[in-house]
């Protein structure tokens, strides 16, 4: 080993290749000039492999660049080697510069192989390009899409601008609707509060002088009866019959303003007790003229218990009243009809013409005389009263001799008092 | 029907401003069982003057029974009852309120106040005749009044 290296470039073993051989001058420049050609381009390619990677910094595999570029420019020295052996046969550095070159080729082969999965992992520029493109399309359309979207914010935006705007305007008006209400329903209580006045003065004020026509003309009947003549007393009697008619009137006229006066908030109500009461109230008519009053169970409503319970009574009484030659049935029946129960009371008594019946519902309207039948003509208008407070209909069908049946509703839901009327 | 003789009639001071009840009132009063003197004010004023013996009422008897109205010019019935069961001498004889007004307040009011009992004048004179005679009859043949002892 020491004798090789020492005699590196002794060339005293070996004869220059020239010498070696037939070589023709032909034949020798050619393996020369080819090796010198190779040699030359050896050079040039590793350094346009290294000014590559010199410039492209971000190269991948950048020691697989280095290798080939060693691995080459080592090959194009031992070409030089033969060509200069020609002349200067130093036989062993020729073999070194080998032995050399095999070495980085080695380490080339070594490199490559775990390069080579990753280098064909690598997507080719045609599929980045394709790639790129795509992201590029999807990126316009996502544009496109971004820019309706605004578009449609800025339209919606505008659009409940616009609904701001009128449901403002529709508050304001709300509001001022509300302050009107509020102006009225003052003006109904303040109303009320007259009609309550003026009622304690008809009770009050209005019964001094009836008591006076009434009781002198009384004491008259007692003091001076059969010591005037008869048309005095018929004149005495007429008086006291219109004292008492009088105080009646006022009685119920009363009675008919305190619907609404003296009426109750609404709570539920169990109709069949309100019905209950009201045939208690009329028991000795009941009694007395042998009437049957059948009902139905009947529903619970929001309503002034009182007023319902008054309403039964003057329906039932009346159809007791009005009572024909047969004893009085009465039956009380009741039907959910759209958000309304409708109650119908129907009686077997004397009926009276159609044409009448909106105006028995008049205040002392009445179809018969005193003499006839008693009564003043209210019930039958508190009942309307009583209906109208509790946001229903009321309405009669007859026939004479037919008898009647009275119809009434009542919300479902309940209303709250209706004190307009 | 007159009222049969009694030794000594029973004094009614009866307070009224309404000539026409006062008049209905001794009517009916005219047809008591028991003999009755009435002696008519027609305020307040004088209501008390005539208890307390005052001016033109310097000879005047005490009342076995006052028959009060509340609704008096001058001075109002619920004061006059008021200082009648205030005072000492007076409170013992038998007030009877007598008035139109129905109203609960003045029902308890007067109650409050001491007096014996309150009474709803009736429109109808028969019936306001009864009531005047049960007034006489439990008053005066039932009850032991107070200067009769």
């Amino acid at each position: 080993m020491l004798h090789f290296l020492r005699h590196l470039f002794d060339t005293s073993d070996f004869p220059a290749r020239w010498e070696c051989g037939n070589w023709t001058d032909g034949n020798g420049w050619l393996h020369i000039l080819s090796d010198l050609g190779v040699w030359s381009a050896y050079i040039a390619i590793p350094c346009v492999l290294g000014y590559f990677v010199a410039r492209k910094r971000d190269v991948p595999f950048r020691t697989i660049f280095w290798l080939f570029g060693a691995f080459i420019l080592a090959c194009g020295t031992t070409h030089l080697m033969e060509a200069a052996i020609f002349w200067w046969p130093a036989y062993r550095l020729a073999g070194v510069i080998k032995l050399a070159t095999a070495i980085v080729s080695w380490a080339t082969v070594i490199a490559l192989i775990p390069v080579t999965p990753v280098a064909l992992a690598m997507r080719s520029p045609d599929e980045l390009e394709r790639e790129i493109s795509e992201r590029k399309r999807v990126e316009a359309a996502l544009q496109i899409a971004h820019d309706d979207l605004e578009r449609r914010v800025e339209e919606r935006t505008a659009e409940l601008g616009r609904a701001n705007t009128s449901l403002k305007a529709e508050v304001d008006e709300r509001r001022r609707v509300e302050a009107q209400l509020r102006q009225t329903a003052q003006r109904l209580a303040r109303s009320n509060q007259d009609l309550e006045q003026f009622a304690y003065v008809a009770s009050h004020d209005l019964q001094e002088p009836l008591r006076a026509v009434s009781g002198c003309a009384q004491v008259l009947q007692r003091r001076y009866q059969g010591q005037l003549d008869a048309r005095a007393d018929e004149l005495i009697t007429h008086t006291i019959g219109g004292a008492t008619r009088m105080g009646t009137l006022i009685n119920d006229l009363l009675e008919y303003s305190r619907v609404g006066t003296r009426g109750h908030a609404f709570r539920s109500t169990d109709c069949n007790a309100a019905l209950q009461k009201a045939l208690a109230n009329l028991e000795v008519a009941i009694r007395e003229s042998n009437a049957i009053v059948t009902y139905d169970a009947l529903p619970v409503v929001q309503a002034d218990e009182t007023q319902i319970t008054q309403l039964f009574q003057n329906l039932i009484g009346n159809a007791v009243k009005f009572k024909s030659a047969d004893s009085p049935r009465v039956g009380v029946n009741v039907r959910q009809d759209d958000g309304y129960w409708h109650f119908s009371v129907a009686d077997n008594g004397i009926g009276f013409a159609p044409e009448y019946a909106e105006r028995i519902f008049t205040i002392f309207q009445r179809l018969h005389t005193r003499n006839e039948y008693p009564g003043t003509g209210i019930g039958l208008a508190i009942c309307k009263k009583i209906v109208d407070r509790h946001g229903g209909r009321i309405w009669v069908e007859s026939e004479p001799g037919k008898g009647s049946t009275f119809h009434f509703t009542i919300p479902e839901g309940g209303v709250s008092p209706n004190e307009g009327s | 029907m007159r009222a049969p003789e009694r030794v000594k009639p029973v004094e009614i001071l009866l307070v009224e401003d309404s000539p026409t009840d006062a008049l209905l009132a001794q009517e009916a009063l005219e047809y008591a069982k028991v003999c009755n003197r009435v002696h008519l004010v027609t305020d307040g004023v004088d209501a008390m003057a005539f208890l307390r013996r005052e001016g033109k009422y310097a000879g005047a008897p005490v009342p076995d029974l006052i028959l009060l109205d509340l609704n008096l010019p001058k001075k109002d019935g619920r004061e006059v009852l008021k200082e009648i069961k205030d005072d000492a001498r007076l409170k013992t004889i038998p007030v009877v309120v007598l008035t139109t007004s129905k109203h609960e307040s003045d029902v308890v009011q007067s109650y409050g106040y001491h007096a014996n009992c309150y009474i709803v004048k009736p429109v109808d004179f028969d019936k306001f005749s009864e009531v005047v005679k049960s007034i006489e009859t439990f008053w005066f043949a039932v009850v032991t009044l107070p200067t009769e002892v």
